[in-house]
This record gives structure tokens, sequence and C-alpha cells, in this order.
């Protein structure tokens, strides 16, 4: 038995190596001189720590825009997306109208529907519409929340309507209800979903790849790909970029752990 | 006024589904049967030409085999780390929150950061990988080790996420059955092949669809990991796609190999659903 749970801890502590690994090397990467990265066999411990790289960063021309334009882009998207997903799983939960189901159909078959294909689609659209190069449109194919709109349907159907029926009477507005009552209810389902929305929108490459064109409009993850100093062979302020970009997050999984295995346990897709 | 009510709550996601997924959608699949200019609109009816051009070329053919000589590796490797994974985590232990928070940091860092980390972990002669091994692999050179570099920032881009459901999934089985077996005298091994794997295959089964389903779709970690290289021997079918819309403007074109790949993600679907029906051993 112990030589079971000695060989259980030690497999786990290698896998849970390795997995931290790639972590470990950007950040030891980010002290790296240009020279580090050239040496074979290839260096792990920088030989002078350098933190010039990330004073480099912090004064590139254009990464303090990336970032601003990430959260900004990435705190607009998850408000759209709690705000529709609120109207529309209220609806589904506490109405019965024509086609509720149908327009409920509508909305979970779109999961099914591969969102990397319609690049081109979309793509057109947002030109029609004048939106190339603007916030709108790169928040634009991030707003529909449809799995989201799945759950708290579920879960708001689990609230007992003597709960809103006595509300009701008492003169209460149905926008007040969700704010007052079924927001502050459904708080842990929501932190998850808005860590999600905004990881979602913020970690998002290849649309905002396509309908931005100026370096001021660019988003940090296509950003830190553009950032013209691994051409010259030198990748420390890329790495000084990432752990920038990556530690919030980090510390947010951290934070939320508990949360979003509550999340999952429900059935929560996270998709 | 309150019979509109529902409909107006529901708006807003109805007419994103709409512009945004469906328009789009059979926008897509009308287009690969069109010869289609540059703004998009139509010039003149194609019949199957799209297709007959898409069928015929080379390109889209060693794209759609790279794309299922990576599913044939990512899956089964995904799978069996991921299981082997939970296994060794599951039990409820002091500190297993430790564990856990490693094994779910993968989801916590962008596709592109960790894209470009393993690009620079897995280069050739100074790449840090190689020498920690002690090998001398061409991970960008060779066409075999750069599909296996990209197979592993896969799973790497997946692990964070099917790990949390399939633990929690683990920790939520009923205990039973397990108990049961325990009494009866059956050990820690045949419990978990027999008892809770069986339990466990619903949500086993999930993630393998979805698994499945990345593998056919994978496109942007190869664009920032090795551009397709070398020699378009990692260029996948959805990362053709791509680049037919949007390098050589040929929407029609693009339009016929998204139908293709639309009617492959159905055609995997369905078959889930039936096997789904069919085999999986469900609680409640």
């Amino acid at each position: 038995m112990r030589t079971r749970s000695a060989f259980r801890i030690m497999a786990t502590a290698a896998l849970a190596i390795i997995i931290l690994f790639p972590f470990l090397y950007a950040l030891l990467a980010s002290f790296f001189a240009a020279s580090d990265f050239a040496t074979s066999p290839a260096r792990f411990i920088p030989e002078v720590w350098k933190t010039s790289n990330y004073s480099r960063i912090a004064a590139n021309r254009y990464f303090p825009t990336y970032v601003v334009n990430s959260v900004l882009t990435g705190l607009m998207s998850t408000t759209i997306r709690m705000v529709v997903a609120f109207l529309a799983s209220y609806a589904f939960s506490h109405f019965r109208f024509k086609g509720d189901s149908a327009c409920l159909a509508f909305i979970i078959l779109t999961l099914f529907i591969p969102s990397d294909l319609l690049l081109s689609g979309n793509y057109m659209t947002i030109q029609k519409l004048g939106l190339l190069d603007t916030y709108a449109g790169i928040i634009s194919t991030s707003l529909l929340p449809a799995s989201q709109i799945l759950m708290l349907r579920q879960y708001f159907r689990s609230i007992p309507g003597s709960i809103r029926d006595s509300a009701m009477m008492d003169g209460c507005s149905d926008e007040r209800y969700i704010l007052s009552i079924l927001l502050p209810i459904s708080r842990a389902l929501v932190s998850t979903f808005l860590l999600q929305g905004f990881v979602g929108m913020f970690n998002s490459y290849l649309w905002p790849l396509l309908v931005t064109n100026s370096p001021s409009m660019r988003t940090v993850q296509i950003g830190i790909t553009m950032l013209g100093y691994a051409e010259s062979l030198d990748y420390g302020p890329v790495f000084a970029a990432i752990v920038v970009v990556t530690v919030p997050f980090v510390v947010a999984f951290i934070l939320m752990r508990r949360r979003i295995m509550a999340a999952l346990s429900r059935g929560y897709m996270f998709m | 006024m309150s019979k509109a009510k529902p409909y107006l709550y529901i708006l807003p996601a109805m007419v994103l589904a709409l512009v945004f997924v469906y328009a789009p959608f059979f926008g897509s699949v009308l287009s690969s049967f069109f010869n289609v200019r540059f703004d998009g609109s139509f010039s003149s009816y194609a019949g199957l030409d799209n297709y007959r051009r898409a069928l015929s070329s080379d390109i889209f053919w060693q794209s759609l085999g790279n794309t299922f000589r990576f599913m044939v590796i990512f899956v089964p490797l995904n799978i069996i780390v991921i299981m082997a994974t939970v296994l060794l985590t599951w039990r409820r232990t002091k500190g297993d929150g430790v564990f856990q928070t490693i094994f779910m940091l993968p989801m916590a860092i962008g596709m592109s950061s960790i894209a470009l980390i393993f690009k620079y972990m897995f280069r050739p002669s100074v790449g840090i990988v190689n020498r920690i091994l002690g090998i001398d692999i061409q991970w960008t050179n060779d066409a075999t080790a750069a599909m296996f570099s990209v197979v592993f920032l896969g799973v790497f881009l997946d692990f964070g996420l099917d790990y949390l459901l399939l633990l929690a999934a683990m920790r939520n089985l009923d205990r039973g059955p397990q108990e049961a077996a325990m009494i009866d005298g059956a050990d820690e091994w045949r419990i978990t092949t027999h008892i809770r794997l069986p339990m466990l295959s619903p949500t086993l089964f999930f993630v393998l669809f979805i698994s499945i389903k990345d593998a056919l779709l994978i496109c942007a970690p190869v664009m920032v990991m090795t551009e397709g290289g070398p020699f378009r021997s990692t260029q996948t079918i959805v990362y053709q796609y791509y680049i037919e819309a949007f390098k050589n403007f040929n929407y029609g074109s693009a339009a016929a190999i998204s139908t293709i790949v639309f009617i492959l993600a159905f055609v995997i679907t369905m078959a889930a659903m039936k096997v789904d029906r069919g085999r999986i051993h469900y609680e409640n």
C-alpha cells in the first residue's frame, strides 16, 4: 500500500512538472538576454537576470495599447454576454410563449456549428457594416452565450416560482426581479461565466486578427506574435509580454478554482 | 405588452444567432455553388465547380490528410494523458488542491501565448526540450516531428478543461456500487476498471467526442506555432480554408472547403450520438 501511494505521488509530481514547465520556462526566459536564446546546449537559467525585457515591453510603442484593447473588448464582450444571457434565460424559464422551445433550439443549435468556419461569412458582414478595425467588430462574434443561456435557464427553473409570485404581488418589475433576486442568488455561476467570457474574448486569436488592420486596434494575443523582436532573435521581450498578460489570469483561476469546479459539476460545458 | 415581453427578452440572443451564426452558415453553403467576387457578391452560378476544384487540388487532400494524421495521434494521446492524471489525483487527500490547481492552469493561458512558448521550446538545436531530453530531434525541419510538436501543443491546450470535467465527474460518481464491490473484496484496480470507468463513460465519451471535433477543426495553434510547415506538413484543412478565403481571396473555393468540413463535423456528431444511445452506461 505504501509503495503504491509513493508511486502515485511521484507520477503525479512528474505530470505536474510537465504541465508547469512551459510556464516556468516562459518566466525564466523573460529574464534572458538575447545571447541566452542562442547558446547550445539551450539555457534554462539566465546567465545574468535581465529585467530590461520588462521595461522594454512597457516602453514598446504598441504593447500597452494592445493590452488596453484586450481589456476593453474583454469587458464589453463579457458585459453584453451577461445581459443577453440573463434576458434570454429569464424568458425561457419564467414565461411560456408560442414557439418557446423552437426559439431555444434555434439558440442551442448554434453550439453545433464550428465558429472558425464562419470566419469568411462574418468578415463580410462586418465589412458591410463598416465595423472593420473597431471594438464593435472585434466583439461582434463573441456576444452570443448559448451554453450559458442553457445553464442559467436550468438553474432559474430550480428556483421556486412562489418567490417570483410574491415579489410580483408586491409590485416588483421583471427587471428588478432579475437584478435584485436572480443575479445575487446565481452569483457563483455568474462569476464563473464572467471569468470565462472575459478569458474567451481576451485570448481569442483568429477573429480579432481578421477584423483589425491598424496596429493601434490589435488585441494583445495577436500583438505578441508581431512585436518585432523575434526577427533579431531577441525573444526576451516577447516572453516578458507573455508573462505580463498571463499572470493575472493564473491568479484569477487559482482564486476561482472551487467555483469553476462547482460549475463543472453542474454539467457546465465551458464551450 | 406582457405577451410581447418574453419575445423582447430573447430578441438579442435570436438576432445574434441569426446574424453571426445562421446567416454566415447558410451564406457559406450557398456561396459554395457560386463564383464569388472580392466583396462577397455572387457573379455567376458555378454548380459544383468549386467542389471539383477543391477536390482535385493536391493541397486539399494533403491538408485533409494532415488533419487526420493529427487526429489519430492527438485523440488517443489526449485521452490517455488526461485519464492517467485523473486516476492519479481524483481521491480527496490533504493538499490535493495544489495538484488540481496546477492541472487546471493550461486553461489560464492564451492560445497564442502558449503556442509561442512551445515554438521556442521546440526549436531544433538550441531548444530547451531537446536539451532536457538529451535528444536532437529536428522538430521544425522534420514533418513527423513537427506534427508531434503540434499534437503536444494540442494536448496542453485541452488539458485543463478536460481534466476538470473528468475530475468533477469522477468525484460525483455514485458511491454505492463502489462500496458494495469493496465489501465483496474487489481490489482497487478492479473497482476502477469494472465499476468506475463504466460509470464515468458518459463524460469520458463527451471528452472523446470534443477531442475528435477539436482535432478536425484545429487551425489557429498551427498558424502560430509552425505556420503549417515544414513544407505544408502540418497545414490542416481549416487552415487551408483560411488561406483560400483570406490569402487567395477565393471565397467560392473557401466556401466549398468549409461546407465539406461542416459535413464531416456533422457526421462525427451524428456518429457520436448514435454510439451514445447504444453503448454508454448512464446514471439516473
